[in-house]
């Protein structure tokens, strides 16, 4: 196989470049261009990947691969079958989309649009059905799986990974205990296009079945290979190159044709698949002829993008009114020879600081460095691609993890080349439906090495609701779900369940779980949760068998304005960052917001206030992290739905400067009164006067509605705030905390206090707003 | 513009901001918004207006009780403030103003079309503030002020309208007689008392002197004579709320309503053929319309539920509301097709009907007039008699009670003849119609006063009457929108925007063709509600929204469109580089990306929609107007964008940019979707 270059070379021609290692790369005029959003330049694209036939043809963890001039290939990395093979259109088609040929551009990820997900397009030629593409220890294909979503049994098949060596890929599972290398390919001559998989295996460990196609007629064996008569003169036909004594095409059902190998079997063949007129048949012989030879992929492959994208960081772009904190960009390479999108989906640094790998929704990971005081010579390259919305990466011995909706990848440079060469499977029992709400948010670990993603619930197109199937989705077993992973990827468990879109969580130095979510059915409002191992968060659709009524009270919930789309947490775990060692941070994604969280806990309810940190960011504020070598905070983010980013992808360093941070930085409530403290001492005669103060409260109300009305805690059958009754204002001897004696306290679900101009003792005002939730007084 | 100004500055240096501040000791007011005093030389009135807006035509009265001409008004109660907090005041106006604060001047000045420099900062108390507004007419021209404040003095952000809701008074003896004049003339307009005590006709006079009732021409057609019988006797018992007076009294009454309903009956003339308001573009037409949330929620729902009939009708089936008109009588009151082509155009043979025009197609109004009379009994109604004698009698009382001063019948002289207004002296107004009680023998029309309303009709009868020549659009809308039952739906029905804003909101000119009837393009098709029709109310109403706000009844011309801000109002629109409002927003013929729960109004309608500082302010802070939008906030306190690239970064210059844009309306060219 080759990947060349007539389909590249057209869109060169249209202004995007595409630069591969075996090519010279032509001149990038990108400048007037509009983003890629299928790339021709890399040979795999991952999402979920229909076909024409046979009918109900979708790949939920579809591998598109380009393995051929105009020859695609999707391989099902749940099932372990190739479910589809097909060329590019006829010519008469072509132009009518941005890859003639390839897959189309349909899915939130890719053309934005809510439902539905790539198909192959042009002239499919072969595929299978919806189940195992291999057979079970008795050689049956009965799909095993309570549902239609999630890998095989680990017993029975295992997706190991895939390796990228130059245009090629190389698929490697395990079935039956039995190691199998599959690299798809194809033969493109004389007007014909034959299908490769050349299978390596070193020796079976059973007797096993390779399923290959779903014939679309009955199927037929002659002299060794399979015929398959599909109608009006046109056959499909496989046949073995090169297959060991042991290997041996066979019909099941009719018009299945699939592949026996029988224990004890070694050896490197070729799969060859080809469809078209009888009167061709003919013309099969030339396209067999092709010896089996597999990528040398144990030792890795060239990288594929051997040019970086060098920017440079702005200091200083924003501070807060206290000038203790500023923003410094640090400049994203959104500008680059590939035309890629650079949407940051996750973020996370090398132990040396001065690195960092981002994951973008496309697919994407780049490392940059040069990550300094100032910012002056960002190196942007290029690691990995093809990735299935990788929305969560985390770091760990300087091995790069992702999340997806796949898998968590784990990333191997094998040559140290600077670009990955096996994308290994870490654990891959993740449920994903062919909705477009599938979203597999953020990735952490914790002290004992677990890992830590959020599965987002298959919301309905329209927003409100959840699944119902075709590109809504399905209420699959992790939809909604926090999961964990053991450290060595063994394991995936539900960790709680009920969320809806939590795109982005956090894990405590001590272990604790954190979650942002994202109003809508069942989600009043955004909160901030405090998970605890089994809680259910709340969303009913999502419950996955928890009890409804056992909904655990988030820490807090942030009303629209605050947060009307949740982002990740993070734990200050820096000294060097100002006052709040130790303290939560949130982001909101939809506000592009960081806010301090200020925990209280009240027996064992935990409730928490919020404070703005008002820092300016270069998109939404979604995966912070602390730089182990500088200690400052780093925020990553992207622009992908609903929120006030002002760009599709940035990444920001949020600086303390050493300056006194001026701001409330902690939150009490008492019997009669909460407390709020400062970080400086204020003036008493302004902490002590009442008139500085006003605050309100309300309550939302949890329905299958999308988001909810406010309504009056006082009087539940009213719309609207309660205005609070504040008493008095008393100042703490040391003047760092004023206790707000408030009339008829109660638990609320929101609770806001305001303040404007209190005199510090330095001189300086502070004019606030502290949003908080009373699950429990004290 | 021209500005004069004294200053204010230095009077206020001479004031401790600790005097400015402190809290006034009276209890708080209780009265939603301000009261203002209308002077014009030796004539005043006091009203209760929303905020310190005014506006007045060139030539227009600023009340109906006081003279055109030059005029003062006063405004006089609080402003509370959430917050002891800085604030600065600015005025747009045409005339002079002067504002005090806690008993100091905090701007004065006069503009001719202008607005004033922005006071300094002035420091209010939380709670109640003393707030006196006085402006004054200007020599020439539309009198207009807009008073407006901003919180953040110290930002460079533009200044805004006080929140209404915040503004209150102590309700005094003249704000309660201004009310109780206005009571009187109204309820002289709304029972048509001058369509038998006749007054000379005004041009510019109320504009319900000419509102007719339901017409008799081929009355006979649309109604059973069963039930023209009944409400002919006694409206009053059919419906509390009836305006129609008793006609009939005595022995004799049931036998003349029978006449008179026979001869109606008998009135059975054929109109011209039928024709009705354009309906709107429906639903299917919108992309995903269906498949939207709100779509979803409305499932299952009949098209009673969808158009919202219980906000003034009881329902058949449904518990009754006193407050509300029962449906119960329609087999009694429609021979059978007739509710559906009275559905279709209420206002066909009753141009002032209070009931609206929905624009039903004929299919919604068969689904309609089915589910309201699945749930009914039917009735085999009595034919009409066709005795002639009784017919001459029908006839000759339908000429002689007083029928024809309000409804019209072609070719029959209307021989009703009584005082004209000018005769009747104001000591007078408590006998006759106005009685407590109907005399022996009195053959007036008997109306069902309260008490209350014939307070309210002696006051207004000892007025010199000038008030009906008058029309202060204003004062029109506030009626209407009041017997219109406008907040039934509005600010009750989620969707609808609250009555109060819309004036300051949407350009009259668009109100007036809503209201009218002649948009086909609905705003938010997602809903299943629909805006119906009030065609003979339309244009003044939408110009008294607008004047409520202190805005024109007419909305100035703009400055040319300029090309370079629509490309930047483009991509500003846009993904690539902009803030995607097409992820939300359709854009005329291209649809939104990404509609997720939220869908927005197609921009290609904002234009031609928006108050354009109602549209600044609201893509400024949309959250600031309504916490619960769905709509981004995207610019920051300080005036910046987050896109610096577009207009150095300038929220302004970028607002400003999407509006030139917007303005192309249908022709917007699409904005980049990738």
């Amino acid at each position: 196989m080759k990947i060349t270059l007539k389909v590249v070379a057209a869109l060169a021609v249209a202004g995007i470049v595409a630069a591969s290692a075996q090519t010279a790369p032509a001149k990038p005029s990108w400048k007037d261009s509009k983003s890629k959003l299928i790339q021709a330049d890399f040979p795999i694209t991952t999402a979920c990947i229909g076909a024409k036939f046979p009918a109900g043809n979708k790949a939920n963890k579809g591998m598109a691969m380009i393995v051929g001039e105009g020859a695609f290939m999707s391989f099902d990395t749940d099932l372990l079958r190739f479910s589809a093979g097909w060329v590019a259109a006829a010519a008469a088609e072509k132009g009518k989309t941005n890859l003639v040929g390839f897959i189309s551009d349909k899915g939130v990820t890719f053309n934005g649009s809510h439902g539905g997900h790539p198909e192959a397009l042009g002239e499919q030629k072969f595929g299978t059905k919806s189940g195992p593409g291999w057979a079970d220890a008795a050689g049956s294909f009965a799909d095993p799986r309570k549902e239609p979503f999630g890998p095989l049994p680990k017993s029975w098949a295992r997706w190991d990974g895939h390796y990228v060596v130059g245009d090629k890929v190389v698929l490697a599972y395990t079935v039956h205990g039995t190691k199998i290398y599959d690299q798809p390919g194809s033969v493109e001559q004389d007007g014909q296009t034959a299908f490769l998989r050349t299978i390596k295996i070193d020796a079976a460990k059973a007797d096993l079945t390779a399923l290959i196609l779903d014939g679309e007629g009955a199927a037929k064996i002659e002299n060794g290979a399979a015929v398959v008569d599909c109608g009006n003169g046109v056959i499909a036909r496989v046949e073995l190159v090169g297959a060991p004594k042991g290997a041996a095409l066979a019909v099941a059902d009719g018009n299945r044709v699939v592949l026996k190998i029988a224990n004890a079997t070694a050896g490197l063949f070729n799969v060859v698949i080809w469809k078209g007129a009888k009167a061709d048949e003919a013309k099969f012989a030339a396209l067999a002829a092709v010896k089996p030879a597999l990528a040398d992929f144990a030792k890795g492959g060239k990288p594929h993008w051997p040019e970086t994208v060098v920017t440079k960081g702005v200091i200083e772009s924003s501070k807060t009114p206290d000038s203790a904190f500023v923003t410094d960009v640090i400049t994203a390479p959104d500008k680059n020879p590939w035309n890629r999108r650079v949407r940051f989906g996750g973020m996370d640094f090398f132990s040396d600081g001065k690195r960092a790998a981002l994951s973008t929704w496309d697919g994407d990971i780049w490392i940059v460095s040069g990550i300094d005081e100032k910012l002056e010579n960002l190196e942007w390259r290029r690691f990995a691609s093809g990735g299935f919305e990788t929305l969560g990466l985390k770091i760990v011995n300087d091995v790069v993890y992702t999340s997806g909706r796949d898998q968590i990848t784990r990333y191997h440079d094998i040559n140290e080349d600077g670009a990955a060469d096996y994308y290994e499977n870490f654990n891959n029992e993740i449920t994903s439906s062919p909705g477009f709400h599938e979203f597999v948010f953020d990735l952490h670990t914790d002290k004992e090495g677990n890992f830590y993603t959020a599965k987002a619930g298959p919301v309905k197109g329209g927003g409100r609701g959840f699944g119902g199937g075709g590109g809504n989705g399905d209420i699959s077993a992790h939809a909604g779900c926090v999961l964990k992973i053991s450290k060595d990827g063994s394991k995936l468990e539900v960790y709680a369940t009920g969320v809806r879109a939590p795109n982005g969580i956090g894990v405590g130095p001590d272990g604790q779980v954190t979650t942002g979510d994202n109003e809508g059915s069942w989600v009043p409002a955004c909160p901030v949760n405090w998970v605890k191992p089994g809680s259910f968060l709340g969303v009913e659709d999502l419950n996955h068998g928890l009890d409804k009524k056992s909904f655990q009270q988030p820490l807090m919930w942030l009303s629209k304005s605050w947060d009307n789309s949740g982002g990740g947490q993070t734990w200050v775990t820096s000294d060097k960052w100002g006052p709040f060692k130790g303290e939560l941070l949130h982001c909101s994604y939809g506000q592009s917001s960081l806010y301090l969280i200020m925990k209280q806990e009240v027996g064992n309810v935990m409730q928490a206030g919020a404070v703005k940190i008002p820092i300016k960011l270069t998109s939404s504020a979604m995966r912070p992290r602390f730089n182990p070598r500088d200690g400052q905070l780093y925020n990553a983010g992207l622009r992908g739905w609903q929120s006030n980013a002002a760009k599709e992808g940035g990444f920001d360093r949020v600086r303390y400067t050493g300056k006194p941070v001026q701001s409330v930085s902690g939150l009490k409530v008492d019997r009669y009164s909460v407390s709020l403290s400062f970080t400086q001492p204020l003036e008493k005669s302004s902490a002590e006067d009442v008139q500085n103060y006003n605050g309100e409260r309300w309550n939302y109300m949890r329905t299958s509605n999308y988001g909810s009305p406010e309504i009056s805690v006082n009087d539940p059958a009213k719309k609207g705030h309660d205005k609070l009754d504040i008493k008095s204002a008393k100042l703490s001897a040391d003047g760092k905390t004023v206790t707000l004696e408030i009339a008829d306290l109660k638990p609320a679900m929101q609770q806001l206090l305001n303040f404007n101009k209190l005199k510090a003792k330095d001189g300086s005002e502070i004019t606030q707003r502290v949003l908080h939730t009373i699950n429990a007084i004290p | 513009m021209k500005m004069k100004f004294r200053s204010v500055i230095a009077f206020l240096a001479a004031w401790p901001i600790a005097l400015l501040a402190q809290a006034p000791a009276k209890p708080a007011p209780v009265a939603a918004g301000l009261a203002v005093t209308f002077k014009a030389g030796a004539a005043s009135d006091t009203a209760t207006a929303p905020n310190v807006w005014l506006h007045v035509a060139a030539g227009q009265s600023v009340t109906p009780f006081i003279p055109a001409g030059p005029f003062t008004a006063e405004w006089q109660g609080v402003v509370n403030a959430d917050l002891r907090g800085d604030y600065a005041f600015e005025a747009e106006l045409n005339g002079a103003v002067k504002v005090e604060l806690n008993g100091a001047i905090v701007l004065e000045g006069a503009g001719k079309n202008g607005v004033t420099p922005r006071s300094k900062t002035i420091r209010l108390s939380k709670g109640a503030n003393a707030l006196k507004v006085i402006f004054t007419s200007p020599a020439q021209g539309d009198a207009y002020l807009r008073l407006h404040w901003s919180d953040k003095p110290d930002k460079p952000v533009p200044a805004e309208p006080i929140p209404s809701t915040q503004l209150a008074h102590t309700p005094s003896g003249e704000t309660a007689r201004g009310a109780q004049l206005r009571l009187g003339r109204e309820l002289f307009l709304e029972h048509r008392c001058a369509k038998c005590h006749t007054t000379p006709a005004s041009a510019q006079g109320a504009p319900e002197l000419v509102m007719d009732a339901p017409s008799f021409d081929g009355i006979g057609t649309r109604r059973h004579f069963a039930w023209l019988k009944e409400w002919i006797l006694d409206p009053h018992a059919q419906r509390a709320g009836a305006q129609m007076p008793k006609v009939f009294h005595g022995t004799s009454a049931p036998a003349d309503a029978d006449a008179t309903a026979a001869y109606l009956s008998s009135l059975n003339a054929v109109g011209p053929a039928l024709t009705f308001l354009k309906p709107y573009k429906l639903v299917a037409a919108v992309a995903n319309a269906a498949e939207s949330p709100a779509a979803q929620q409305e499932e299952g729902k009949t098209l009673l539920e969808k158009l919202h009939c219980n906000a003034c009708h009881n329902l058949p089936g449904a518990a009754a509301d006193a407050k509300k008109i029962s449906l119960d009588h329609l087999t009694r009151k429609f021979p059978g097709g007739k509710l559906v082509e009275f559905l279709r155009a209420p206002e066909r043979h009753y141009a002032w009907t209070r009931m609206p025009d929905f624009r039903l197609t004929a299919e919604e109004a068969n689904e309609v007039s089915k589910l309201l009379l699945e749930k009914l009994p039917m009735f085999k109604l009595p034919g009409a008699p066709t005795d002639p004698t009784i017919l001459a009698r029908g006839k000759k009382l339908v000429a002689s009670a007083g029928c024809l001063s309000c409804h019209a019948l072609p070719n029959v002289k209307n021989e009703f003849v009584t005082q004209p207004l000018t005769q009747l002296v104001a000591a007078k107004w408590n006998g006759g119609c106005l009685g407590e009680k109907p005399a022996a023998g009195s053959k007036s029309p008997q109306f069902h006063f309260t008490v209350e309303d014939r307070a309210a009709l002696s006051a207004f009868a000892a007025t010199d009457r000038k008030s009906l020549e008058r029309h202060a659009p204003t004062e029109f809308a506030a009626r209407q929108v009041r017997v219109l039952n406008c907040a039934g739906c509005h600010g009750q029905v989620d969707g609808f925007p609250a009555i109060e804003i819309v004036g300051g909101k949407l350009k009259p000119e668009w109100t007036r063709d809503l209201l009218s009837g002649v948009l086909v393009d609905r705003p938010r098709p997602w809903l299943s509600a629909r805006m119906p029709a009030f065609p003979r109310r339309a244009e003044w109403l939408a110009a008294g929204l607008a004047q409520t706000h202190g805005l024109s009844p007419r909305s100035p011309t703009e400055p040319p469109m300029d090309a370079g801000l629509v490309k930047h109002g483009q991509k500003l629109a846009g993904v690539d580089g902009g803030f995607s409002c097409i992820s939300c927003h359709g854009v005329a013929g291209l649809a939104p990306t990404q509609v997720f729960e939220a869908p927005g109004i197609n921009l290609a309608l904002s234009a031609a929609r928006l108050q354009p500082a109602y549209y600044r302010r609201w893509i400024l802070n949309p959250q600031r107007i309504d916490p619960q939008t769905k709509m981004p906030v995207y610019f920051d306190e300080e005036g910046k964008s987050p896109l610096a690239e577009v207009l150095g970064g300038d929220a302004a210059k970028q607002i400003d940019a999407l509006w030139h844009y917007l303005r192309l309306g249908e022709k917007m060219p699409p904005p980049a979707t990738q």
